[in-house]
């Protein structure tokens, strides 16, 4: 490690939900419109462009990286969400577990201090595979994320599934039939939340700082094991 | 909306390029002639690694990256520097971005002070010692950057009474068997402030959470005069985690403290306001040795996975021996990318005849 810097970073994965049903519930127009903001704001911010990364991945039938873990400053046009198929967690834990897998061992082999990664999980539906295994897989790596879910449309209402998958927080939006307008508020959170993040991590555990709520959003007691 | 995103660079994401390899430490004016008339964008400060978003834009930035402090002065820059004899002291703090980002103050603080050994009877009367304490203000402890600077002013003060009535040997026996009344006492003193005084908080600390004024504290007490074989034995004192280091042979070593009285940290070292317990140790320091006390802005990018970083090999080269008030400065603020927290850096040289 002789002659690296040593730089901290911390890396977040938000993993957007493209299933079929995120069309009609304006969820896809919804992510796609908000992106750009997102974008916009955290590469106005020079610490967050210096101490993160960020990547996007998409999941319905299966599950693809749309943003390659990426410095904000980097990237001209954010991606965009498409909706097609069903909603497949286990794709998407799987294809998780192997991204943070190679991104972490990427950043330390070039001598940073690599915090815990950060998932930000939103879905409007309940899981239509296993889910379990791989999520279980991706929890037991070494480099397991913070996970924080967010659920609408009918995510929201039953958001019983996604209360095990986060460990830090799950929101579940109240209002079923705007799942659009609910993701534009958890957009913006998450913007502040990697802001906030970003600027009080130093060294020891990082701390994710999340909005204690989201509006029209309620916030669910996690799983207990 | 296309699918795909796009990048900025030609070369595509960072996690799709090939390593670049350790980057070089960027001499700014990097043996170039000195231009007449500096340019006002530079960057003055050495860049290690990738230069900072944060140090692209001049402090006067139209971007208001690098805000005035509204509740306190912004102690953008602290610095002293001095001798007691043989023995050099310099000390700077220096805002972090994160601090200047926001339009907070500093909450780092640091201060050095010497005494004298006044016990007329005492076979050491006449000696005399040195003392540096550093204090850092800790998370979002929102009135700290007043009780950090209250900390290490009171730390000089109570360490400098106890030394003028004690000889060395006497003085580290003192504290480390009054450890949790001196601990008490220095908590007293700070918080008994004057509200609204001199950037002191509006109400009572009685009202306010202690989390609200919490911080660190680290102190050294150095003897001017060496022993026969000439080295001198510190005497250093830890309440939470700004760390210290020897540099000796060319390289940082940090100064791992004997645990407390239980052998383990214990929730009471992470601030020192209300801690009953410190972590003290005594260290050998030979006369081409130097001792650096510091806030994790500084330590923590001066060592990696055991190895010295960029910055720490640097500054190790550069402060083997003393330097300039304006150079130390300038060593301070180095431009590292994630290094955005307050930075002190106190270090103490020894200029013996040999």
């Amino acid at each position: 490690m002789e002659g690296m810097t040593g730089q901290e970073i911390l890396l977040f994965y938000i993993i957007c939900d493209e299933s079929g049903s995120m069309g009609p519930n304006g969820g896809i127009q919804e992510i796609n419109n908000a992106l750009p903001e997102l974008h916009a704001t955290l590469a106005a911010d020079p610490l967050v462009v210096d101490k993160s990364r960020l990547s996007i991945l998409a999941f319905s039938d299966g599950a693809e990286v749309i943003l390659p873990l990426t410095k904000v400053t980097d990237v001209a046009d954010m991606p965009g969400v498409r909706e097609s198929g069903v909603t497949n967690y286990g794709e998407a834990f799987r294809l998780l577990e192997a991204t943070i897998a190679n991104d972490v061992d990427g950043l330390k082999a070039q001598g940073y201090r690599v915090f815990r990664p950060c998932v930000f999980f939103m879905s409007d539906g309940d899981p239509t595979d296993d889910w379990e295994v791989p999520y279980q897989s991706l929890m037991a790596h070494k480099y397991r994320p913070h996970v924080v879910a967010f659920g609408v449309g009918d995510a929201g209402t039953n958001p019983q599934h996604l209360a095990k998958i986060a460990t830090l927080r799950c929101y579940a939006s109240r209002d079923q039939s705007r799942a659009g307008r609910a993701l534009a508020n958890v957009m913006t959170s998450i913007g502040n939340t990697i802001i906030s993040s970003t600027s009080n991590a130093h060294s020891g555990p990082a701390n994710i700082d999340l909005p204690p709520t989201i509006p029209d959003f309620d916030t669910v007691p996690l799983d207990t094991l | 909306m296309s699918r795909r995103f796009r990048s900025a660079k030609a070369s595509g994401p960072e996690s799709s390029e090939a390593s670049p390899g350790p980057p070089a430490v960027i001499e700014v004016a990097g043996g170039a002639p000195i231009p007449d008339e500096p340019d006002d964008r530079a960057v003055t400060a050495r860049v290690y690694g990738q230069p900072t978003t944060f140090g692209t834009e001049p402090w006067w930035s139209s971007k208001g990256w690098w805000k005035a402090s509204a509740d306190a002065e912004a102690n953008d820059v602290q610095a002293h520097v001095g001798t007691l004899g043989p023995i050099a002291i310099a000390g700077v703090s220096v805002r972090g971005n994160k601090h200047r980002l926001r339009g907070e103050p500093n909450q780092d603080s640091f201060g050095v002070t010497v005494h004298r050994h006044d016990d007329t009877e005492s076979e050491h009367q006449g000696e005399e010692f040195a003392i540096v304490a550093i204090s850092d203000g800790m998370g979002s402890a929102e009135h700290s950057h007043y009780s950090a600077r209250m900390v290490a002013h009171h730390t000089l003060v109570m360490l400098r009474q106890e030394g003028k009535r004690h000889s060395f040997p006497d003085f580290i026996r003192t504290i480390t068997t009054y450890e949790k009344e001196f601990l008490q006492e220095l908590t007293r003193r700070t918080l008994e402030y004057r509200t609204h005084e001199f950037e002191a908080p509006g109400v009572s600390s009685t009202h306010l959470p202690l989390d609200s004024l919490q911080c660190t504290l680290t102190f050294a007490v150095v003897p001017r005069r060496p022993e026969a074989d000439g080295t001198r034995r510190a005497f250093l004192g830890f309440v939470g985690d700004s760390p210290a280091f020897r540099l000796a042979d060319g390289g940082w070593q940090p100064i791992e403290p004997a645990k407390d009285h239980e052998g383990l940290w214990s929730s009471s070292t992470q601030g020192v306001l209300g801690a009953t317990a410190m972590v003290t140790t005594e260290l050998s320091l030979g006369p081409r040795d130097a001792l650096l006390l510091s806030s994790d802005g500084v330590g923590n990018f001066l060592m990696f996975n055991g190895a010295p970083t960029l910055l720490g090999h640097d500054l190790a080269r550069r402060w083997e021996r003393p330097v300039g008030l304006h150079d130390y400065i300038r060593d301070v603020s180095f431009e590292l990318q994630s290094a955005d927290d307050d930075r002190t850096a106190a270090m103490v040289w020894f200029c013996d005849e040999q």
